[in-house]
C-alpha cells in the first residue's frame, strides 16, 4: 500500500510529498523496514525500492507462486525529495547531509523534520535495512555495514550472501546517522553500500534484489519454502581491520580490475599518473592479504586521498584462500 | 611573525594546498598563555578571515613598535578550510564534505577527515584558549554573539563576558555539537569561545570593529598582550539563557518580507514582517513578535519553508511568561 506520510509545502510550486509502501499481514509478526535516498545522487537504491514494491504487490496478490507475506515490510524509497529533485547529495538551501541530521526535530527546519519523521516511522520496526552507494569518488563492492554486530544482526547477515560486513567506528558523526539512530533504538540495523553514487548499476540491483529477498525471508516478514536455506557465512571486520591505500601523489588514479575480489599481498590495485604528461608517478599493491571492498573510481586525485579500502585477514576460520 | 603550515597537500593540478598558521611569540621567555584564532572553517563566512587580516595588521604594527607588549604567544589560523573559501562554498567542494561536522572522529580517512584531524591536534597541542570565528548561514543574520553549550558554560561565559558582544546565548548540548571544532576542544578542557557574527558572504563592517575591540579586550585582559595605552572599552553583553530566547518560525512556505532591523528593540506582538505568497500573491502571515525583546537574528534570505526561522528575540526581563 502506497501512502503519503510526509508533505513539505513549497513556496513557489506543488509540495514535495514522501511515500512509504507497506504490506502488513500479521501485526504481531516481525517487522522490517527498508530506506533508500538518503542522498539525492544514488540511483541504485531508488530502482532497488521499485523493483522490491513490484514484488511485493506481486506477493500480496498471490502472483508470486511460493511467496507468501509474514510480518510487516515498510519500504521509504526516497528519503530525500529536495536532494533527489537536484540530482545532489544534499539539498543546496540548508546544505545539511540529512544523514548527518538524525535523529531530527519536529520543531526544526525542513532536513530537521524530514530526519524525524524518517526515524519516527521506522524506529519500531526489529530489522531495518538502509540502501546507499559508496562515497563520493568511490566504488563499493556490495557489503554490509553496521554499528553493533549483535546476535541479532549477526543472524540476519548471512541471509543476503554478501561476502562482507564491516563495523563501523563509532565517531561523533557517525553517531547523527540513521543507521546509529536505529541502534540506539534496538533495531536489528545494517546498512548496504554497493556502486558508486549518480550510477545506475543494474546488474548489482539484480543481484541485490535477490538478497534482499532472502534477507526478509530471514526476519520472517516474508516467507518461500522452496527457497533454499544458504550456508553462506559472512565475514566481519571490525574497524582495525580495515586498511587504506593512499596515493602520495596528486594526478590521475587508474584502477586495476574492480572492487569486490580477495586479493593477495602484493596483488595490484591501480596507479597514478602525472595529470598532464601521463608518466606513472606511483603503482599500488595490496598491502596485505585481504578483501578489496572499496575503489576509487573517480580518476582525478589529491596527493594523501586513499585509492582503496582493504579488509585485512585476520586468522579466520573460514578465510578462503 | 612566523607562518608555518599546519597541513599541506598537493592539488591534482600540483599546486599546494595549505593551512597556514601565524604566530605572535612573546617578548622573551615563557609565554603567560597561548590563544589561537581560527576562521573560515566554512568557506563562505568570511567575517573571520576579515577579523584575523585585522588582527595580523595590528600585531604586526604593535610587534615593531611595542614588541614587550606580548606575553602570551598568539596564533592565527585566518583561512582553516582553503579550498572551501576559494570558491566561497560552506562546504569543501571536491568532497561536498562540511569540515566542522569532521572534528573528532578521524576514521574514514578522507582528505577532509585528515585534514580536520590535523587541524584539531595542533590546536590542542598549541592552544589555552581558542576563539573559533563563524558567520551565520546564507539566510539569517546575528547580531556579535558568542553560543556556548550549557555543559560549559561555568568556564567560557566569564571568557566571552570579555569580548564586546551584544549576547552570550547559553544552550543546551545536541548531537549536532558533538563533531565540532568548538566542542571537541572545549571537551578536552581547551575553552573556545565561538562567534557567530554577520550573514555569510558578507562583511559588516561595524560588527568588525566591536568584535575587534572585543578581542584586543581579551587579549590584555588575559595578560598575553600589554600594551600601553588605555584599554579598549568594551560593553557588557547580555547572557542569555534557553528559556530567554523566543524563535519567530515560519508556519507556511513563501517569502518572508522584514519590518524590523536586527538590533530593534520590539514590544510584544510587534510587526516583525509578513509573509507572502509569491505565485497567489496572497498575504500568508503577519508576523509578530512572540515576546517583547531585542531581534538578535533575522532572516535575510526571503524564501522560507514552514519552521523556518524568521528571527530570534532576546526576552526583555519585564515580558511576562
Amino acid at each position: 500500500m502506497k501512502e503519503k506520510f510526509f508533505s513539505l509545502p513549497t513556496p513557489i510550486g506543488p509540495p514535495w510529498d514522501l511515500f512509504r509502501f507497506f504490506w502488513r499481514e500479521d501485526p504481531r509478526g516481525s517487522s522490517f523496514a527498508l530506506v533508500s535516498g538518503l542522498q539525492g545522487n544514488q540511483p541504485n537504491g531508488l530502482y532497488l525500492c521499485s523493483r522490491l514494491i513490484q514484488f511485493l504487490d506481486r506477493v500480496a496478490a498471490e502472483q508470486e507462486p511460493g511467496y507468501r507475506l509474514r510480518g510487516t515490510i515498510l519500504i521509504l524509497p526516497i528519503a530525500n525529495p529536495n536532494a533527489l529533485q537536484a540530482g545532489e547529495p544534499v539539498w543546496a538551501y540548508d546544505n545539511l547531509d540529512l544523514n548527518l541530521a538524525f535523529p531530527g526535530s519536529d520543531r526544526g527546519e525542513v532536513t530537521e523534520r524530514l530526519a524525524r519523521r524518517i526515524l519516527a516511522e521506522t524506529r519500531d520496526s526489529q530489522f531495518g535495512v538502509i540502501l546507499h552507494s559508496g562515497p563520493r569518488h568511490y566504488r563499493d563492492a556490495p557489503h554490509l555495514q553496521t554499528f553493533d554486530p549483535d546476535p541479532p544482526f549477526r543472524a540476519m547477515a548471512d541471509a543476503p550472501g554478501l561476502p562482507v560486513a564491516r563495523e563501523l567506528g563509532d565517531g561523533p558523526a557517525h553517531r547523527l546517522s540513521l543507521l546509529y539512530q536505529w541502534k540506539e533504538n534496538g533495531v536489528a540495523a545494517g546498512g548496504i553500500s554497493a556502486g558508486k553514487p549518480g550510477e545506475l548499476d543494474l546488474p548489482l540491483c539484480h543481484a541485490l534484489f535477490q538478497s534482499l529477498v532472502h534477507l526478509m525471508v530471514n526476519a520472517e516478514v516474508l516467507e518461500n519454502p522452496a527457497l533454499p536455506s544458504g550456508k553462506h557465512k559472512t565475514l566481519f571486520f571490525r574497524p582495525q581491520d580495515e586498511g587504506r591505500i593512499v596515493s602520495h601523489h596528486p594526478g590521475l588514479f587508474l584502477p586495476r580490475g574492480a572492487p569486490g575480489r580477495f586479493v593477495k599481498q602484493g596483488d595490484p590495485v591501480g596507479h597514478v599518473e602525472d595529470l598532464y604528461e601521463g608518466r606513472v608517478l606511483e603503482s599500488f599493491s595490496a598491502p596485505a592479504d585481504g578483501y578489496l571492498v572499496r575503489l576509487r573510481d573517480y580518476p582525478v586525485i589529491y596527493e594523501n586521498e586513499p585509492v582503496a579500502l582493504l579488509l585485512k585477514e585476520r586468522k579466520r576460520k573460514f578465510w578462503p584462500f | 611573525m612566523k607562518t608555518r603550515t599546519v597541513i599541506a597537500f598537493q592539488s591534482p593540478l600540483g599546486a599546494p594546498v595549505e593551512i597556514i598558521k601565524h604566530t605572535f611569540s612573546p617578548h622573551g621567555g615563557k609565554p603567560v598563555k597561548r590563544i589561537s584564532f581560527v576562521a573560515g572553517l566554512h568557506g563562505d563566512e568570511l567575517e573571520g578571515v576579515a577579523l584575523c587580516h585585522r588582527l595580523i595588521r595590528h600585531l604586526q604594527s604593535l610587534k615593531e613598535t611595542e614588541p614587550e607588549a606580548f606575553r602570551g604567544e598568539i596564533h592565527i589560523y585566518p583561512a582553516a578550510n582553503p579550498l572551501a573559501l576559494a570558491t566561497s562554498t560552506r562546504l569543501w567542494p571536491f568532497f561536498s564534505v562540511d569540515m566542522n561536522r569532521q572534528m573528532g572522529d578521524g576514521t574514514d580517512g578522507s582528505l577532509p577527515s585528515q585534514t580536520a584531524t590535523a587541524l584539531l591536534e595542533d590546536l590542542k597541542s598549541g592552544s589555552d584558549l581558542v576563539v573559533d570565528f563563524h558567520a551565520s548561514n546564507l539566510h539569517l543574520l546575528e547580531l556579535p554573539q558568542i553560543r556556548i553549550l550549557e555543559e560549559f558554560r561555568r568556564k567560557l561565559v566569564p571568557l566571552a563576558t570579555l569580548c564586546n558582544m551584544d549576547l552570550i546565548w547559553v544552550h543546551p548540548s545536541s548531537g549536532v555539537f558533538e563533531a565540532t571544532l568548538g566542542y571537541n576542544l572545549n571537551r578536552v578542557k581547551i575553552p573556545t569561545l565561538v562567534v557567530e557574527t554577520g550573514i555569510c558572504l558578507r562583511v559588516h563592517r561595524d560588527f568588525q570593529e566591536q568584535i575587534f575591540q572585543g578581542m584586543l579586550h581579551l587579549l590584555r585582559h588575559t595578560r598575553i598582550l600589554v600594551p600601553s595605552g588605555p584599554a579598549p572599552r568594551v560593553k557588557p553583553p547580555r547572557l542569555l539563557q534557553p528559556s530567554q530566547v523566543a524563535l519567530a518560525q515560519a508556519r507556511q512556505a513563501g517569502l518572508f518580507l522584514a519590518e524590523v532591523k536586527a538590533g530593534d528593540t520590539v514590544p510584544r506582538g510587534a510587526r516583525l514582517g509578513e509573509l507572502i505568497d509569491p505565485v497567489g500573491g496572497q498575504v500568508l502571515e503577519a508576523v509578530q513578535a512572540p515576546c517583547a525583546g531585542l531581534v538578535f537574528t533575522l532572516r535575510l534570505h526571503p524564501l522560507t519553508y514552514p519552521g523556518a526561522p524568521l528571527a530570534r528575540l532576546a526576552k526583555e526581563e519585564s515580558d511576562p511568561p
